[in-house]
C-alpha cells in the first residue's frame, strides 16, 4: 500500500479516470494530468512498472476489508458470522462504484480478472476469521474450522453472488439470507434420511 | 426432460448430430475455442458444409448445441449422488466433489479455460444464467420427489439447485485460498463448509 498523500492524489484521479472510462483507458497518461502531476513524479510515487488499475483495486479492497472488521467484528457464533459477513459484503460490493464499473463496463474482459482478487481478500480476512473460529471453539466445540477454508468459502459466495445472475430476487438482504439458509438446512442433516423415516413411521 | 427433443428426431438424424459435435469437440481441442472452424469440423465429420448446416447450424449452434449435451452429459454423470443411501450432508459433500472432479477432467473445458480464459470464464460466471437454466431443469423434478419422500429436507427446491451450482461454478472458475487440487483435499474443504455452516443445530441438539 502507498500511503503518501501524493500516491493518494494520484489514486483519487486513477478512481476518477477508471469511472469515466474503464480499466483499459486507465493509464499513466491520462491519470497523470488529472492528478496534476508529471509521468515522472506518478512514476515515481507508484513504482516505475506500475499498474495503475491493480493498485487502485488494492487501496479499495483494503478499504472493503476495514469496512467487514469494522462491521463484523463482533465476537458471535461462527455459522452467523458467516451469513452476516456474506451479505454485509454483497450489500457493500453491489453499492461499490469501482466494482459496478468493472462489473457493467467491461464484464468479459474485467471478470477473470476480479476473481484474481479473491487469495487477496480471503488472506487479509483470515485473522478475523481465526477470532470468530476460536470463540466459536471455546463456545461451541468447533475444533477442525480452519480460518482459511472458512473465509475462503465466504469470499466464493460473495463473489458468485456479485456476479452470478440468479433466477430469483437477491437485491433483499433478507432474500439473501434466505438463500444462504438452504445451505445450513443440508449442513445439518447429518442423518441418514431413511433411517429417520423409517422410526417416523413406526411412532 | 432434455429427452423430449431428443425423441422427437429420428434415431438417423440423432446420429448425425452427435457425429458432428464429436467431430466439432476434436476440431476445437486442436485449433482453440472461437477460431472460426466450421468448414474443419465438416471435413472430420465426414459431411458437407450444407448438411452440417442442416442437422446443427453455424459455428454458434454447434457450440451451443455441444455445450447443451456436455452439460446434459454432466447432470446425468452426477445425478445418481444425490440418490445414494447416505447421510444428506454425505451425498451433498460427494455430489460437488464429484462434479468438481468430473469437469476437471473434461478435456474441452479445461482447454478452454487455459487458452481463452476471458472467453470461457463469463459463461462460468457473468453469463451462466443458461447453465443454471438447465441445473433447474434438470433437477428440479428430482429434488422436489426427494423432498416428497423425505429423502430431502424441506428446502426451496431451486434455491438449493441454484447454491449448489454457484459452489461448483466457483470452484471451477476462482483459485480460492486452497488449491485444493487432490480430490481428498476438495472434499475435505466441501466438508467443512457443510461443517461450518451445520453446526450449532448438532451441538444444541
Amino acid at each position: 500500500m502507498r500511503t503518501g498523500v501524493l500516491a493518494q492524489r494520484i489514486l483519487d484521479a486513477a478512481e476518477e479516470v477508471f469511472l469515466e472510462h474503464g480499466y483499459r483507458a486507465t493509464v499513466a497518461e491520462l491519470v497523470a494530468p488529472r492528478a496534476g502531476v508529471s509521468l515522472a513524479t506518478l512514476y515515481q510515487q507508484l513504482g516505475e512498472d506500475a499498474d495503475i488499475v491493480d493498485q487502485l483495486f488494492h487501496r479499495e479492497i483494503q478499504r472493503f476489508i476495514d469496512a467487514i472488521v469494522a462491521s463484523c467484528s463482533k465476537p458471535r457464533s461462527l455459522r452467523l458470522w458467516f451469513v452476516d459477513t456474506v451479505v454485509f459484503s454483497v450489500t457493500y460490493l453491489r453499492g461499490n462504484p469501482l466494482a459496478a464499473r468493472l462489473r457493467i463496463d467491461d464484464p468479459e474482459s474485467g471478470m477473470p480478472w476480479l476473481t484474481r482478487y479473491i487469495p487477496l481478500i480471503a488472506g487479509q480476512l483470515e485473522p478475523l476469521v481465526d477470532m470468530m473460529v476460536k470463540h466459536s471453539r471455546s463456545g461451541e466445540g468447533f475444533a477442525q474450522a480452519s480460518a482459511r477454508v472458512v473465509t475462503d468459502w465466504a469470499m466464493r459466495l460473495v463473489f458468485s453472488f456479485m456476479t452470478t445472475p440468479s433466477a430469483v430476487d437477491l437485491r433483499e438482504p433478507t432474500t439473501l439470507r434466505q438463500h444462504l439458509n438452504v445451505l445450513f438446512d443440508i449442513g445439518m442433516a447429518t442423518t441418514r434420511p431413511h433411517s429417520g423415516s423409517a422410526m417416523a413411521k413406526s411412532e | 426432460m432434455t429427452q423430449g427433443t431428443r425423441s422427437a428426431r429420428p434415431a438417423a438424424d440423432e446420429e448425425i448430430r452427435e457425429r458432428i459435435l464429436d467431430a466439432a469437440q476434436d476440431v476445437m481441442l486442436s485449433a482453440g475455442i472461437t477460431a472460426r472452424v466450421h468448414a474443419q469440423i465438416a471435413e472430420r465429420a465426414g459431411l458437407s458444409r450444407p448438411t452440417v448446416y442442416k442437422y446443427v447450424g453455424d459455428q454458434d449452434a454447434i457450440m451451443a448445441a455441444l455445450l447443451e449435451r456436455e452439460t446434459n452429459r454432466f447432470f446425468d454423470a452426477v445425478t445418481p449422488q444425490l440418490e445414494r443411501d447416505i447421510p444428506v450432508r454425505e451425498r451433498f459433500v460427494d455430489l460437488i466433489t464429484f462434479a468438481v472432479t468430473y469437469a476437471r477432467e473434461h478435456a474441452l473445458l479445461q482447454f478452454g479455460l487455459q487458452q481463452e480464459p476471458e472467453k470461457v470464464l463469463p459463461w462460468l460466471t457473468i453469463y451462466a444464467a443458461p447453465i443454471m437454466q438447465l441445473a433447474l431443469s434438470h433437477f428440479e423434478p428430482l429434488i422436489l420427489r426427494l423432498i416428497e419422500e423425505k429423502e430431502l429436507p424441506e428446502v426451496d427446491s431451486s434455491l438449493l439447485i441454484e447454491i449448489i451450482v454457484r459452489l461448483i461454478l466457483s470452484l471451477l472458475s476462482t483459485p480460492g485460498l486452497n488449491p485444493s487440487q487432490s480430490r481428498e483435499d476438495l472434499k475435505a474443504n466441501i466438508d467443512m463448509l457443510f461443517h461450518v455452516v451445520g453446526h450449532i443445530v448438532n451441538r444444541s441438539d
